[in-house]
């Protein structure tokens, strides 16, 4: 048991560059602080992730006394969320220059804030720092919801999203409190040590309220009320960082929880995810078929891929690891292209959110036309994009472990979902507008074509990701045993 | 106390902080609920450091005071806000977001 300060050096790396720049923003004059901070942040990211690609080991490492445990799983997937900070940069910028702040540089560096947490809590390995970092991410998020000039909607959905959050976040809490009265550890290895032998009801009620506390952060079915208020209110940059990132760093930061926890009582618990993931499923596919707003669609449809997820939960613990970072790789992707075309689209008054927005969209901008056939088709799952392979390996890792009634329900919210994911190309390509040219500001078109371009290459080549997560898999089981 | 005591409290405590959550409208009421959820988690942190004797407990219960008060701080500022758009703390009038 060490320190071993320098497995840290990423996230330390990030803090220091995020406290700095709040330095920084008191001594740039404010016309030029746009460009500037986006250009300094997308510096930092960029530092950032050749810093963790170097930093993440094969065989994991403990830093902090146990507290913080690398693996290439995490390394992998805080690669995901830098990945998702560096694009979201690019596309915030292009919407700052239309959307007025007075608050700049307190927009990026909560972006970093934001990212720190969830790479934070992606590498916890006890209970305390997974709530605490878990915190600085929503709170970072409730903060960036609330930041624009005369925007109501973006603050009233904060004030929702950090209502009901809390909620989600103390629920965590009394459940850590509860594991921690049964076990008298907040490490998960002693934790799992003492809860193997002794399951009381206790634990039983410990589990289910951490369980709870984590849906409510993915915005699985019982807990998605924010969700749709949340993503539709929130400025469009920060939709996009907040559906991928939060995401990403809670479906991980589960899978690293309850795999060495549960793994004695693997059975029920996963029942309980796969009842609970495809009623998600479900319900968000048919919730977005009403939606006449882009981003609400967006949000019930981010409801069904967490329902899909969490189902790939429920399968042996081997194949479920895999299933999920490979999907939660292709969702990433395909969340940042969708709200970035969304964002890129938008302009004064909102307007281009709204599915009416988008008439004629192929006669304006053939490009952009085309790229939203790509980024829509790969949120259905058609192949050869990478959606595609994402549910496939879902429903190959169900019908493996002999669930083939829930590969079924998958299957059929998924092409529930082609239903609305084609309703936007309808109107793009189908229907008539007025015409009047687009103009896309050039990073945000950046972001969204580098997103488009990951979901068809890796598409055509998934044994790429596929392999990227099989060494996470291994690396992970390594670990654990 | 015995440590039934500080898990009844508790229990006690977080009921009243989710009934507060259910029934009341008034945005800084909901604030008050909040904070007695974190701190029913708090009281059990305590109670069971105190049966374990050893510290994790206490040290999370300083990070959950910690984070509460990041919280609060947080919370208040966008209720400060919204009440400059919209002249009122009362949930119902914050009603643009539906379906």
């Amino acid at each position: 048991m060490e320190l071993n300060l320098s497995l840290f050096t990423p996230e330390l790396f990030l803090a220091c560059a995020g406290i700095l720049l709040i330095l920084i923003d008191l001594i740039i004059p404010s016309r030029e602080k746009n460009g500037l901070f986006a250009l300094i942040t997308f510096g930092i990211t960029s530092v950032a992730i050749v810093l963790t690609a170097v930093y993440s080991p094969f065989s994991p490492q403990e830093a902090f006394n146990g507290f913080i445990k690398k693996d290439f799983l995490s390394g992998l997937s805080q690669l995901l969320v830098l990945f998702t900070l560096l694009l979201t940069v690019l596309v915030s910028y292009d919407y700052l220059e239309r959307f007025k702040t007075n608050y700049v540089g307190e927009y990026y560096y909560t972006l970093i804030f934001a990212s720190l947490g969830a790479m934070l809590m992606i590498e916890a390995n006890e209970l305390a720092t997974l709530f605490v970092s878990l915190e600085v991410m929503s709170i970072s998020i409730y903060v960036l919801m609330a930041l624009f000039k005369r925007d109501y909607r973006g603050k009233e959905a904060a004030l929702k999203y950090f209502i009901l959050g809390s909620v989600g976040a103390a629920t965590l809490a009394y459940g850590f409190a509860l594991l921690y009265g049964i076990t008298g550890s907040t490490l998960y290895p002693e934790v799992a040590k003492a809860l193997s032998s002794n399951l009381s009801a206790a634990a039983f009620l410990g589990i289910a309220l951490v369980l709870s506390g984590f849906l409510f952060k993915v915005g699985a079915v019982p807990f998605h009320g924010w969700a749709p208020d949340a993503y539709h209110g929130a400025p469009t940059p920060v939709s996009l960082f907040m559906g991928a990132v939060v995401k990403v760093a809670a479906f991980v930061a589960l899978l690293k929880l309850f795999f060495p926890v549960l793994l004695p009582f693997f059975e029920r618990w996963g029942e309980v995810a796969l009842i609970f993931g495809l009623v998600s499923a479900l319900f968000g596919a048919l919730a977005a078929l009403g939606q006449e707003n882009l981003k609400r669609m967006l949000a019930y449809s981010s409801i069904s891929h967490a329902g899909v997820i969490l189902s790939a939960l429920a399968t042996l613990p081997a194949l479920a690891v895999y299933s999920v970072f490979f999907y939660l790789f292709a969702y990433t992707f395909m969340t940042i292209a969708a709200f970035g075309i969304i964002s890129l689209l938008t302009v004064k008054g909102f307007k281009g959110e709204n599915l009416s927005d988008w008439r004629g969209l192929y006669s304006k901008s053939p490009s952009l036309a085309l790229l939203s056939v790509v980024i829509f088709m790969a949120l259905a799952g058609i192949p050869p994009l990478l959606g595609f392979w994402a549910k496939f390996y879902v429903l190959v890792a169900l019908v493996k472990t002999g669930k083939v009634l829930p590969a079924l329900i998958v299957m059929v919210a998924s092409l529930i979902s082609l239903g609305f994911y084609l309703k936007p190309l309808v109107y793009a390509f189908m229907k008539e507008g007025k015409e009047e040219r687009v103009i896309p500001g050039f990073s945000a078109y950046a972001a969204v074509l580098i997103s488009s371009l990951v979901l068809i290459f890796l598409g055509l080549f998934p044994e790429v990701v596929s392999q990227a997560s099989l060494l996470s898999l291994a690396s992970f089981l390594k670990g654990v045993m | 106390m015995s440590i039934t005591g500080y898990v009844i409290l508790s229990a006690l405590l977080f009921s009243v902080g989710l009934f507060g959550l259910i029934v009341r409208r008034n945005v800084i009421s909901l604030f008050f609920s909040l904070e007695l959820l974190l701190n029913s988690a708090n009281v059990l942190f305590v109670g069971f450091s105190k049966l374990y004797g050893n510290y994790y407990g206490e040290l999370f219960v300083f990070f959950v005071l910690a984070v509460a008060a990041a919280e609060a701080a947080v919370g208040l500022a966008i209720v400060v806000a919204l009440y400059r758009l919209k002249g009122s703390v009362n949930t119902e009038d914050y009603s643009s977001l539906r379906w």
